[in-house]
């Protein structure tokens, strides 16, 4: 029977021992990032919760007519701060997973780790376009 | 130094497979995005900044203008290590390139280390503006 070529590369790279290193290291700091924009997050929406109408009266301003979209904005900043818990919850897992995967030498765990690092970039990409898309906007709407 | 031999032999039983290199990639060219977006984002501030011009307060506007350019300038810093660790995670998954596998995982090493000192700072100002605000409220 002939053997079917395979598309898989003859060699596979490895997690040797520097890039072990620098991926615990990487997980070690991604940790702290995460812990600290979680207890952010944390807050905004404590004062979300008990000073919504203080930030609305502070926003209209510089910007009147906010007090008619009130809800949705305060809706959308809701919304914008479970996009970041998820992030965030991705970030942790990746240093989490990672770091086990490493130190137990588990391929499954490290590979589950990645992923999380995939959806936590993929994620972050998508805010960051609709980001810059209402950036522009914002600024086109203020010109004329 | 068997024990160290042992240790670094360790580290080769985890291997870049199939699965693992598909999340790399979709996440390498998401940091990428993300990455030239961070830099695009550095220009304009700095072009608005400067566009403004000086106006009547020449001492504010140099001011303001010397703290947005520090900021523009962590911002290319981190961004540049996000867009390094993207360019050698791909290329090195397409070559098969274990020393530029190895800069690309170090470049996201080093771009987590920078925001993470950052935070360290920001969040070390935030709490001296807190303690100085309260005392300064505490001698009224």
């Amino acid at each position: 029977m002939e053997q079917q070529p395979s598309n898989e590369p003859l060699f596979e790279l490895q997690v040797d021992y520097d890039s072990g290193n620098r991926f615990k290291d990487a997980a070690n700091w991604g940790r702290f990032i995460a812990i600290i924009i979680f207890i952010c997050i944390g807050f905004f929406l404590l004062g979300l919760s008990f000073g919504a109408s203080k930030i609305i009266e502070l926003m209209s301003v510089s910007r009147p007519g906010i007090q008619n979209v009130a809800g949705l904005f305060i809706g959308t900043l809701f919304v914008l701060a479970a996009v970041y818990v998820y992030i965030v919850i991705q970030l942790y897992r990746f240093t989490i997973l990672v770091k086990e995967g490493i130190e137990r030498q588990d391929q499954t765990t490290f590979n589950n780790g990645l992923k999380a690092l995939r959806n936590y970039f993929l994620v972050s990409g998508i805010v960051s376009l609709l980001m810059i898309v209402w950036t522009f906007y914002d600024t086109i709407t203020n010109l004329f | 130094m068997d024990n160290l031999n042992n240790q670094k032999d360790n580290f080769f039983e985890i291997s870049i497979d199939t699965a693992a290199r598909e999340s790399l990639r979709i996440a390498a060219t998401w940091a990428r995005i993300i990455a030239v977006l961070g830099l695009i984002n550095a220009a304009i501030t700095l072009i608005q900044t400067f566009a403004g011009g000086a106006g009547g307060n020449t001492y504010a506007f140099v001011g303001g203008a010397l703290i947005v350019m520090i900021f523009v300038a962590i911002a290319v810093v981190i961004n540049i290590f996000l867009l390094r660790f993207a360019t050698n995670i791909l290329t090195s998954l397409s070559n098969m390139n274990q020393v530029q596998f190895n800069e690309g995982i170090n470049s996201l090493r080093m771009y987590f280390k920078i925001v993470g000192i950052i935070i360290i700072i920001v969040v070390s100002l935030f709490i001296l503006f807190i303690l100085l605000f309260g005392l300064g409220m505490s001698m009224r």
